[in-house]
C-alpha cells in the first residue's frame, strides 16, 4: 500500500440517518395539499388569530386551532433575488436562477410565508412588494412546503 | 449576584478546516492556552461550560462528555449550550452565572466546532458538503425545503425590508462593511483570510441573494476558542487586568414568526441589549462604547446590528460607515478582528472570539491593531441563523 504521510483522512458515507417522519398536529394541512391542492390557515377559536405557517396550537392562547381554507393568493411583503443554490431545497428543478425568495401575505391569514416565486422574466425587478402572487401546486405531492410554489397572478 | 471577571483567554488562528486536530484537540489547545494566561493551575478550575452548535459537523453527538473526558476535568460540573450561531452568547451567559451565582469560582467556557470535515462525495466539495450538512440547523419543516441559503434568509427577513422601510443601507455601504473588515482581518494574524479588496471587488463578487453578494457573507471555518471566568475575589488574586462582565442578556425573539414589526429587524437584540445595558448601566452606547463585535453574517447584519445595539437610529447604521464611525480608528470600531465576514465563522465560536478580542483590546494587547480605549467598555452581540436568538454582553476594564 501507498504510505500516508499528511493527517489522515477517513471517508463517512454511512451516517445518513433516515425517517419515517410524523407530521401530527399538522397532517390536516398537508393532507389537503396532498388531495384537493388546497392550502389551508390555522385559526385560533378564542383570539381569532390565523396564524400562516399554520400550527396546531395558538401559541398566543394555546387552543387548539381550526383549519380554514384559503384561496392561496397573497401579496409580496418583501423579496430578494436568489442567484445561489442551497442545498436541500425542494424547489430547485422547478425554479431556475434567478428566482425570489419572498415574504407572502397569504389573504385571510395574519402571519406571513415564505416562500419562492417563479418570476415570468429573469430580469430583477419584476417581483417586488406589493406584487401579487398565487400558489402552483407540483403534479407530485408527498406532503412538505416545497409541494408548492408560488407565480405571479396574470 | 458577584462580580465576574475574565481572567483568561485562548485562541487558535481560523483555518477554512483544520486537518491536523480533531475536535478534542482542538479545544484543548486554547483550554491550555487561556489557563497559561489566567496564570492559575488546571486543578484551580471548578466548573465548565461548553458552546458545541452541531454535532453533525464533527460527527459525534453527546460530544460534551468526551471534550470533559479530553480536558481531564473528572468530577466537575460540565454543561453543554447550543442556541446556533449564537450559542457561544448564550453558552457564554450561563458560564457567568455560574460564576456571578457562587456556584462556581473559576468556570472555564470552550467554545468549539469543526466544520470542514463535511464532504459531498457527487460534486467532490467541501463547500457543498457544509450546506448539505448545516441545512438540519434551520426549521426543517416550515424553512429547509424552500429557503436558499442563510445569507438569502438574512437578506429577504431582515436587511431587504429595513432597506424599504427605514431607507437604507445601500449597496455602496454594504460593499464599505466587507472592506472594512477584510483591512481588518489583513492586520490580524489569526485571520483567516489577508486580502486587500475594494468596494468594486465586493459589489462585483457573485450575488447570493440580492444585495448581499459572497464577500458581503461570512466565511465557514474550523475554529475554537476558551475563556476563564473568575468571582472578583479570585480575580483581584489572579490578575492585575480584569475585564469585568459589567452586563449579559439573551433573547428569543422568532423572526420566522413573520410579523409585521418584526420584519426587517432583529428584535431580539434589541431587547437583549436593552437588558444588559441596563445591568451594566450604560446610556448612550455611541459615547460610551470603545468597540463592538457583532454578527456580520452579511454585513446586512452588521448595519443592522449598529442601529439594534442604539449607536444610532434605525435606518441610520450607513450613516456610521459613511462617517467611518465603525473603522477602526474611529468612534466605535466594529469587528477589529475582521468579523465572520474575513477572520473566521462557525456557529457557536465567532461570539466567543469576538469576546476574547474584546479582552485583547481592553488589555491594550494588539500593537499596530490596538484601538483608542477611552471608556474601557466593548460590547459582543451574535445572533443565529433565523436572526431569533440574540446575545448581547458588555464587557468592562
Amino acid at each position: 500500500m501507498k504510505k500516508i504521510d499528511s493527517p489522515l483522512e477517513l471517508e463517512y458515507r454511512d451516517w445518513k440517518p433516515e425517517y419515517l417522519y410524523s407530521l401530527g398536529e399538522l397532517s390536516p394541512f398537508f393532507r389537503a395539499i396532498i388531495n384537493d391542492k388546497q392550502l389551508m390557515t390555522s385559526q385560533c377559536p378564542k383570539c381569532k388569530k390565523r396564524w400562516m405557517p399554520p400550527r396546531g396550537e395558538c401559541p398566543d392562547c394555546y387552543e387548539d386551532v381550526q383549519w380554514v381554507p384559503i384561496s392561496g393568493v397573497g401579496t409580496v411583503v418583501c423579496c430578494s433575488y436568489v442567484y445561489f443554490k442551497g442545498h436541500g431545497v425542494e424547489l430547485l428543478g422547478y425554479l431556475d436562477l434567478p428566482y425570489v425568495y419572498a415574504l407572502i401575505h397569504l389573504d385571510g391569514t395574519d402571519t406571513y410565508l415564505s416562500h419562492g416565486i417563479k418570476p415570468k422574466s429573469q430580469k430583477m425587478g419584476e417581483i417586488k412588494t406589493g406584487t401579487r402572487v398565487k400558489a402552483v401546486f407540483k403534479d407530485s405531492r408527498r406532503g412538505t412546503i416545497g409541494d408548492f410554489y408560488f407565480v405571479p397572478v396574470d | 449576584m458577584r462580580k465576574v471577571a475574565v481572567v483568561g483567554i485562548g485562541t487558535t488562528p481560523w483555518k477554512m478546516r483544520n486537518a491536523e486536530r480533531t475536535f478534542r484537540s482542538l479545544g484543548l489547545q486554547v483550554v491550555k492556552k487561556a489557563i497559561a494566561d489566567a496564570k492559575i493551575a488546571k486543578q484551580d478550575v471548578d466548573n465548565v461550560v461548553y458552546s458545541i452548535y452541531c454535532e453533525s459537523m464533527i460527527r459525534q453527538q453527546i460530544p460534551s462528555v468526551l471534550m470533559q473526558d479530553y480536558l481531564g476535568f473528572q468530577g466537575l460540573p460540565s454543561l453543554r449550550i447550543e442556541a446556533g450561531a449564537a450559542g457561544e452568547g448564550y453558552a457564554f451567559s450561563a458560564a457567568y452565572a455560574h460564576v456571578a451565582s457562587g456556584l462556581s469560582d473559576i468556570t472555564v467556557y470552550l467554545a468549539l466546532q469543526k466544520g470542514g470535515d463535511f464532504y459531498d462525495f457527487n460534486t467532490r466539495s467541501r463547500g457543498d458538503g457544509f450546506q448539505n450538512g448545516m441545512f438540519i440547523s434551520m426549521d426543517t419543516t416550515w424553512l429547509q425545503p424552500v429557503m436558499p441559503s442563510v445569507p438569502g434568509f438574512l437578506s429577504t427577513f431582515c436587511l431587504v425590508p429595513h432597506m424599504e422601510k427605514y431607507g437604507g443601507p445601500t449597496p455602496a455601504q454594504l460593499a464599505r462593511v466587507s472592506v472594512k473588515n477584510y483591512n481588518n482581518a489583513y492586520d490580524n494574524p489569526e485571520a483567516q483570510l489577508h486580502q486587500k479588496v475594494t468596494a468594486e471587488d465586493i459589489l462585483k463578487s457573485r450575488i447570493i441573494s440580492w444585495p448581499t453578494t459572497t464577500r458581503m457573507s461570512c466565511l465557514y471555518s474550523d475554529g475554537a476558542c476558551a475563556l476563564v471566568l473568575a468571582s472578583e475575589d479570585k480575580a483581584r488574586e489572579i490578575t492585575d487586568k480584569p475585564i469585568w462582565i459589567s452586563g449579559t442578556a439573551t433573547s428569543t425573539y422568532a423572526l420566522a414568526r413573520a410579523e409585521p414589526d418584526s420584519i426587517g429587524r432583529m428584535l431580539g437584540t434589541h431587547i437583549a441589549a436593552q437588558r444588559a445595558y441596563k445591568m451594566a448601566g450604560v446610556k448612550k452606547p455611541i459615547d460610551e462604547l470603545d468597540l463592538i463585535q457583532v454578527h456580520d453574517l452579511i454585513t446586512g447584519t452588521e448595519i443592522l446590528a449598529y442601529e439594534e445595539l442604539g449607536l444610532c437610529e434605525l435606518g441610520q447604521g450607513g450613516r456610521l460607515v459613511d462617517e467611518g464611525i465603525t473603522e477602526r480608528d474611529g468612534k466605535v470600531p466594529a469587528n477589529v478582528d475582521g468579523g465572520r465576514i474575513a477572520c473566521g465563522h462557525v456557529g457557536g465560536v465567532s461570539g466567543a472570539y469576538g469576546a476574547c478580542e474584546i479582552v485583547r483590546q481592553l488589555r491594550e494587547e494588539c500593537g499596530d491593531r490596538q484601538i483608542r480605549v477611552r471608556n474601557g467598555r466593548g460590547v459582543m452581540q451574535c445572533i443565529d441563523g433565523h436572526a431569533s436568538m440574540s446575545s448581547v454582553t458588555v464587557f468592562e476594564r
